[in-house]
């Protein structure tokens, strides 16, 4: 009667990931995960998902929406005093940028208030109506409840990494499926945003035939984090990898950091720290080595340092909605239960 | 960093379980508490009403617990000397005044008993003193010569009596002057 459970679900464009966990004290029990690829992920994942379990309506359920679903904003705001005016100002702002009407957008906000009455100006999270409404209703179809949470991809990955590594002035690039995004933050605080259109489907395509793996074996370890990472593998996809992003990653750092309101010509030096993150620690592997090659000598660069020991099986996507959902039980400190649950 | 929140369920339902749950939960408590204090306090009952004679006497109602009892005890046994040592005082009040009057009494009596002689002719007071302890009376008893009563002391009359008599004859009369002394 007394356990409490989450339900998170991260769907991408191919892929689809649920996961099922128990919160126990102060540590999560993941007690079913599936990921399907594919074009029908989300039913088949769905199918697996109601066969094993019975999701009752009260239940803490955390989804996400990919980002190309929504736009970020960086919207000069006058000096609010808390959140609620913030959003209420912020909704009419963007309503009136978009000739829409303030009832036709929702607009979710990822500077603290404390930050824009300091003077930064906010980066703002924006979608439509129709297209937020059409996905609650398509999960609701599937058997879901209405959600507590819905965020956008790929920021539940943030919740996996400890604040107080973004003190100070850094990067953060975070990489799923299809789209990349790359940000700058001062002091906790995105202070410059970059969506990118690419992610490591990229390094899947471009997998040759006489490849020593199955590419779905691949794709699976692209998501989900493997107890070891082979070493040959992250030499051979940095290489590939390396040849992709070469120019462009220098082109991303010159473009966030130009787009970016909040920036100034000095500080741009201060910038020195690259923290990656994919969603598998074999995806965040290879595209740490890539990184720290193209910038070797000019950027130090980390993979996004995790909360907790070691990552569990599911992608950084849904461990950080799972922690989420926790912070939404009132659980502020929680970590997983175990390591590596290779038979859920 | 602020976490994106574009949509949250409205948790209506939740809370109403809730206060559902609580209101049920306070009812049992209450319910609980009402039968358990019901059940002592008629175990209390049956506990006083199975007390001794003096206790029932004494009105003492116990608590079953101990020190409380104790307490209460101690305090009825201090009341109970108090009010013994008054009433002791005054029967001993009583009993000294009863004496004293006894006293009185004995003193009358005697008067009384010496002067019921009726032969005499006349009796005449010179004195009468009483002082609680002892006492004197100086009278003088006229007889006529021959009807004079020689034996001046009755038999009933208790000791601690000294009785003095002078004796003066006239012709036809004899005069007794008689000083009867109670007490040492």
């Amino acid at each position: 009667m007394f356990d409490q459970f989450i339900t998170t679900l991260y769907s991408g464009k191919v892929n689809t990931e649920i996961t099922r966990a128990l919160v126990k004290g102060n540590k999560i029990e993941l007690v079913f995960h599936t990921l399907q690829i594919g074009e029908d992920s989300l039913e088949k994942a769905c199918e697996i998902y109601f066969e094993n379990n019975t999701i009752p309506p009260d239940e803490v359920f955390v989804t996400s929406i990919h980002p190309s679903k929504a736009v970020f904003q960086q919207l000069e705001m006058p000096s609010v005093k808390n959140k609620k005016s913030f959003l209420r100002i912020a909704n009419f702002k963007i309503a009136t940028q978009f000739s829409l009407s303030p009832e036709e957008i929702i607009v979710s906000p990822l500077t603290s208030v404390k930050a824009i009455q300091s003077g930064i100006v906010p980066t703002i999270a924006v979608a439509r109506n129709t297209i937020l409404k059409e996905r609650l209703t398509k999960l609701s179809n599937l058997g879901f409840p209405d959600p507590d949470i819905v965020d956008i991809n790929p920021f539940p990955i943030m919740k996996v990494t400890p604040e107080s590594i973004l003190d100070g002035f850094s990067f953060v690039f975070l990489v799923d499926y299809d789209f990349s995004m790359f940000m700058v933050v001062k002091q906790k605080e995105i202070v410059g945003l970059n969506y990118i259109d690419n992610g490591f489907s990229e390094l899947i395509e471009n997998i040759e035939d006489d490849f020593s793996l199955d590419p779905d074996e691949i794709v699976l370890s692209f998501f989900n984090s493997t107890e070891n990472v082979e070493e040959s593998l992250i030499e051979k996809f940095s290489d590939m990898l390396e040849s992709i992003l070469g120019y462009q990653l220098r082109m991303y750092i010159t473009n966030t950091l130009s787009n970016s309101p909040n920036m100034t010509q000095s500080e741009e030096d201060a910038y020195n720290k690259v923290f990656v993150r994919s969603q598998s620690n074999l995806s965040t592997a290879i595209y740490k080595e890539t990184l720290n090659r193209i910038l070797e000598g000019e950027k130090i660069v980390n993979s996004l340092p995790l909360r907790y020991d070691k990552p569990i099986t599911p992608t950084f996507t849904s461990q950080g909605m799972l922690l989420r959902g926790g912070e939404y039980l009132g659980r502020h400190k929680l970590a997983f239960k175990e390591a590596f649950n290779k038979d859920v | 960093m602020e976490d994106i929140s574009l949509h949250s369920k409205k948790r209506s339902i939740k809370m109403f379980d809730f206060v559902l749950l609580l209101i049920v939960g306070l009812g049992m408590v209450f319910a609980g508490h009402f039968v358990i204090s019901r059940i002592f306090a008629g175990n209390l009952d049956n506990l006083s009403r199975s007390k001794s004679f003096l206790l029932n006497e004494l009105n003492l109602e116990l608590t079953g617990n101990q020190a409380r009892d104790l307490e209460l005890v101690k305090k009825e046994r201090e009341s109970l000397n108090l009010e013994f040592g008054k009433y002791n005082r005054s029967i001993n009040e009583l009993i000294s005044h009863i004496d004293s009057k006894e006293n009185d009494v004995l003193f009358l009596n005697i008067v009384e008993a010496y002067l019921s002689d009726t032969k005499a002719l006349q009796t005449t007071f010179n004195k009468l003193e009483y002082n609680g302890d002892t006492g004197e009376v100086l009278y003088y008893v006229v007889y006529e010569q021959n009807k004079i009563s020689e034996k001046l002391s009755p038999l009933e009359v208790p000791n601690n009596v000294v009785v003095n008599i002078s004796r003066t004859e006239f012709s036809d009369y004899v005069l007794k002057l008689v000083n009867l002394q109670v007490g040492e």
